[in-house]
């Protein structure tokens, strides 16, 4: 597969489809995480395009480096690396569907059933777990908006995180936890604001993921990357 | 059947995981530990002495909805009872979990399609989709709807506090029993060469 091939799959992803869904980022993220060249130059190439980095990450729990996005089609492929333990305990949705395939580390993934309404506000109480799952590498899996979940992260964990459009106007996490969600991680706002949990990546924070990832042995290092 | 031997510690706090959202496991030991060549080994043995006396557990052992849920032993020490999943053929549909479980794949692949409710499922849209392929790990609560197929080389461990029940499902015959269990022999026996060889490599790396 060739990099127009692999981006030409994204746009015929149907999100409204998991089935689908789960059967084309699978393919898309293994074929991405496989291919170290590949992996190393969409992370090396960040250093010069200066509007894919403008939108790169450092998150309360993570960091977020965008590897490929499509504004008008509303989807984003992205590495999220986890550099220490990262307790994701307030249950919480998403606006969108996503993908995700683990690369390295791992992480208990509590998928939690809503046993009131199907989706919108609730609490600890209008929920049940329902699969508890331990994601490691090469593991995958597909998570419609509006299914709740906890992730409970070890450092060195890294996946690729494929995002598709907005299904709902804004996310939720259960209204009574919300004392124990992350320093700095802003609860859930109504009105189209932007969730302002993450902030923009610093230079000095993606010298350290990219560091990280080339510890890891995911990525090449610059030079070797550039002559392979 | 000491603990030790067939049921790593991490993995019975996964099954005495509350419903409480608070309460979630600690992941780390889930994360590291490479289980898949102890614990197929273990099984081995386990098939073993079940094919003693086939008639103590076939009643409870049953066959529908694509897979084989073959009961092993009770272990008395973590209270758990011990069953051996594998692939039958037939159709496969969304069912409700009835018991709390713990899987652990040993061999191929299956793949879990979740529903939020029985519309879903009337709907053929399932809203959590996924694989779980060898030495993966994962717990199903009661309530759960979920379609789980099988590849025909896979093999999973299942562990229960309580008699398993699958809606569709028909008990097996002793020999019946008798049957799967023996066509289980070789291969686990070479998914335990397979992953002690990958192991050894591993470490030697």
């Amino acid at each position: 597969m060739q990099k127009k091939d692999w981006i030409g799959s994204l746009g015929e992803i149907d999100w409204s489809d998991a089935r689908s869904a789960h059967r084309g980022c699978r393919a898309l993220a293994r074929f991405i995480g496989e291919d170290k060249l590949l992996l190393s130059n969409l992370v090396h190439s960040l250093e010069t395009d200066k509007e894919r980095f403008a939108r790169c990450e450092a998150h309360p729990l993570m960091y977020r480096l965008v590897l490929h996005e499509d504004h008008e089609r509303e989807y984003q492929v992205r590495l999220h690396v986890v550099s220490k333990e990262a307790r994701d305990i307030v249950p919480h949705d998403h606006k969108y569907t996503f993908s995700a395939y683990i690369l390295a580390g791992g992480y208990l993934h509590v998928w939690n059933r809503r046993v009131a309404a199907p989706e919108g506000d609730f609490t600890s109480k209008d929920i049940t777990p329902g699969v508890v799952a331990v994601e490691r590498r090469g593991a995958a899996y597909t998570f419609r908006n509006s299914l709740v979940h906890q992730t409970i992260m070890t450092p060195g964990t890294v996946s690729i995180f494929i995002r598709g459009p907005k299904s709902q106007s804004h996310w939720h996490a259960a209204k009574d936890m919300y004392h124990l969600l992350a320093e700095n991680y802003e609860v859930p706002t109504t009105g189209g604001k932007n969730h302002k949990g993450g902030r923009q990546l610093t230079r000095d924070q993606y010298n350290e993921v990219r560091d990280q990832l080339m510890s890891q042995g995911l990525i090449y290092n610059a030079r070797s990357s550039l002559s392979a | 059947m000491p603990d030790s031997q067939i049921i790593p510690s991490s993995v019975i706090s996964l099954l005495d995981q509350s419903t409480a959202a608070a309460e979630v496991p600690d992941p780390s030991a889930f994360v590291t530990t490479r289980w898949l060549a102890g614990v197929t080994l273990a099984t081995g043995g386990l098939i073993d002495a079940a094919l003693e006396r086939p008639e103590h557990n076939a009643i409870r052992s049953f066959r529908g909805n694509g897979q084989e849920v073959l009961l092993l032993a009770r272990d008395e020490t973590s209270g758990c009872n011990v069953y051996l999943r594998r692939h039958a053929d037939g159709a496969v549909a969304p069912v409700v979990a009835h018991q709390k479980t713990v899987t652990m794949t040993l061999s191929g692949t299956a793949s879990l399609e979740a529903y939020r409710d029985e519309g879903d499922v009337e709907n053929d849209e399932p809203w959590y989709v996924r694989d779980f392929d060898s030495e993966s790990l994962y717990a199903c609560h009661p309530g759960t709807i979920h379609r789980l197929d099988l590849s025909p080389d896979a093999y999973q461990l299942v562990l229960s506090r309580e008699d398993l029940e699958l809606d569709g499902s028909a008990p097996l015959e002793s020999a019946e029993y008798l049957a799967a269990l023996t066509a289980a022999q070789p291969a686990l026996a070479m998914i335990s060469r397979q992953s002690l060889a990958a192991e050894v490599a591993d470490s030697s790396a």
